[in-house]
């Protein structure tokens, strides 16, 4: 009878065997199953910021003007189609933020000279630039995991994309200052 | 007792001048023709008319017959032993059975032989006749008419009804052994009989009520369910409360064996090897994050730009520009230059003149602002 107790049951050196071999498993598989679970991470917020991207670019196609800026976490009301979507300016580990920025270009001003007897000809005289404001678009990603700033970063490489701090900003091209007339 | 008992006492006791017709009839065995026996009968009518007695009562006017037949009338005595239950039992009456053919053979065998045509005749060589069928029917066919007194054929139609009183004299066990020959075969026969009356001749009514509670009676198939649950639950209980133990040579290599996993769990969770760690996500480096700052620092310095082309001023501070980027100084010097200031992790300072930017923002100021789009 003891014998038999002692074939069907776990004694302590097979339950020490057991938690020996999960802790090496745990060990073996924590990096590919952290790993893993951070590419999926990185992959859905490339998708929230393209998505954004398009959105309020169909905004500005529309509209002519790029959506209203908001706090982090919350979507523009022109882009309140979004919002119900699965949530993409809150996540548990980020949050978008829509902004808008202003930018200063230089144009091409006429000039009023007027060329008395004595001057100068008017070739030599150059054109006149003038400054001209216009605004720009950007989604930015908050986020305290420097590896997802990171991967934002390598994935936007080829856009006007940055970061500072814990932001992760993407600037849109505009076209606001000749905006399309719908 | 049985109805059918009742019945066959009841058409014994029915019968009781048949029993001395035989011996009368046997006084004369050369009688050839069944006449004769008719006289007998008729002479015998006014004694048929006796009102019934008792099977016990039956007896005493068989005694007279055996006494009316001095010698070789064996049906009489047969009657005689078998009505008289309180001195003789089964095994006496089987040994006068078996001793029949010696007394009746020569006195019957005779006649059987010289009237084998006529029917009445072949009754009687067939009563008294222990050879012809081995002994048992004929046997039983004795029994029947010295019990009864009736022919053959009768007897057959009611062949228990000698019988059950012929077992419960003895048990057929009691019996066996003691005899040989004929008077086994005759044992065998009586023992097949008394079964047969026991299954058959009991009436239900004769049966004594059993109190059946199905409640208390139980199947052996139930019990041994039972005790197989009661088996299951015991080793169950003592399964609960039993504790495994390893002996020394077993607990000993299954410790090393646990420390050698627990070592290498360790080493792959503390150091863990290149196979093991899988490729790590993408790190800024140090040129990329002196570069976005710089980009940053642009993107605020067209802010202030914007501000003072609005406003024909540089700002006091950022606070008064609607959008401002979070880690960045800002300096004003006079009227018409400024310089932003932002600090890399490793705490260099990269700053951005307006009077006077440095190559790497000069660099980035053709690409940024971004392009328009076209069309």
């Amino acid at each position: 009878m003891t014998g038999a107790s002692n074939r069907a049951g776990a004694t302590a050196g097979d339950a020490l065997i057991f938690l020996a071999t999960l802790s090496l498993a745990a060990a073996l598989l924590y990096p590919a199953w952290s790993a893993r679970t951070s590419r999926d991470r990185f992959a859905r917020a490339a998708t929230d910021v393209e998505s954004v991207a398009a959105a309020a670019r169909s905004v500005l196609t529309t509209s002519g003007a790029w959506p209203t800026p908001t706090a982090p976490g919350q979507a523009p009301p022109e882009l309140g189609g979004l919002a119900g979507q699965d949530q993409p300016f809150g996540r548990v580990d980020y949050a978008l933020e829509w902004t808008s920025w202003s930018v200063v270009d230089s144009i091409d001003a006429p000039t009023d000279i007027v060329i008395t007897p004595g001057d100068a000809p008017p070739d030599s005289v150059g054109p006149v630039q003038r400054p001209v404001v216009r605004r720009v678009g950007a989604v930015a990603l908050h986020s305290g995991d420097p590896a997802l700033l990171a991967e934002m970063a390598e994935r936007f490489v080829d856009e006007s994309s940055f970061v500072l701090d814990t932001i992760w900003m993407l600037v849109l091209p505009d076209r606001a200052s000749t905006p399309a007339v719908p | 007792m049985s109805r059918k008992k009742k019945k066959g006492k009841k058409q014994r006791a029915a019968r009781e001048g048949a029993a001395p017709a035989s011996p009368t009839a046997e006084s004369a065995p050369t009688v050839a023709e069944p006449a004769p026996r008719a006289p007998v009968a008729e002479a015998r009518e006014p004694e048929a008319e006796v009102p019934p007695t008792p099977p016990a009562q039956v007896t005493p006017p068989a005694r007279p017959a055996v006494e009316a037949a001095p010698s070789g009338s064996t049906v009489a005595d047969l009657d005689a032993d078998l009505d008289d239950d309180g001195s003789s039992d089964y095994q006496s009456l089987v040994a006068l059975v078996a001793n029949l053919p010696d007394e009746t053979t020569p006195t019957s065998r005779a006649p059987a032989k010289a009237s084998r045509r006529d029917t009445e005749l072949d009754e009687e060589l067939e009563v008294v006749d222990l050879d012809d069928d081995g002994g048992g029917e004929a046997v039983d066919r004795l029994i029947a008419k010295a019990v009864v007194g009736a022919p053959p054929d009768e007897v057959e139609e009611e062949p228990e009804v000698p019988v059950i009183d012929l077992d419960a004299d003895e048990p057929p066990a009691s019996r066996s052994g003691r005899t040989a020959g004929p008077i086994a075969a005759a044992n065998q026969e009586a023992a097949r009989l008394a079964l047969a009356a026991a299954r058959g001749a009991v009436d239900e009514d004769d049966v004594p009520p059993i109190s059946l509670d199905l409640g208390e009676v139980s199947t052996p198939e139930a019990r041994a369910r039972l005790l197989a649950q009661a088996l299951a639950h015991a080793e169950h209980q003592e399964a609960r409360y039993r504790v495994p133990t390893d002996t020394g040579a077993t607990r000993r290599w299954k410790g090393v064996l646990a420390t050698l996993v627990f070592v290498l769990a360790g080493w792959v969770a503390v150091a863990p090897p290149g196979w093991v760690v899988p490729e790590p996500p993408a790190q800024m480096t140090a040129a990329a994050r002196a570069r976005a700052i710089r980009s940053a620092l642009l993107l605020q310095a067209q802010q202030v730009e914007a501000f003072r082309v609005e406003v024909q001023r540089l700002p006091a501070s950022l606070e008064e520009l609607p959008s401002r980027l979070p880690g960045i100084g800002y300096a004003r010097a006079g009227n018409r230059a400024y310089q932003l200031i932002a600090y890399e992790p490793s705490g260099n300072a990269i700053v951005f003149d307006s009077s006077d930017p440095s190559p790497p923002f000069q660099a980035l100021m053709s690409a940024w602002p971004p392009a328009e789009e076209g069309p």
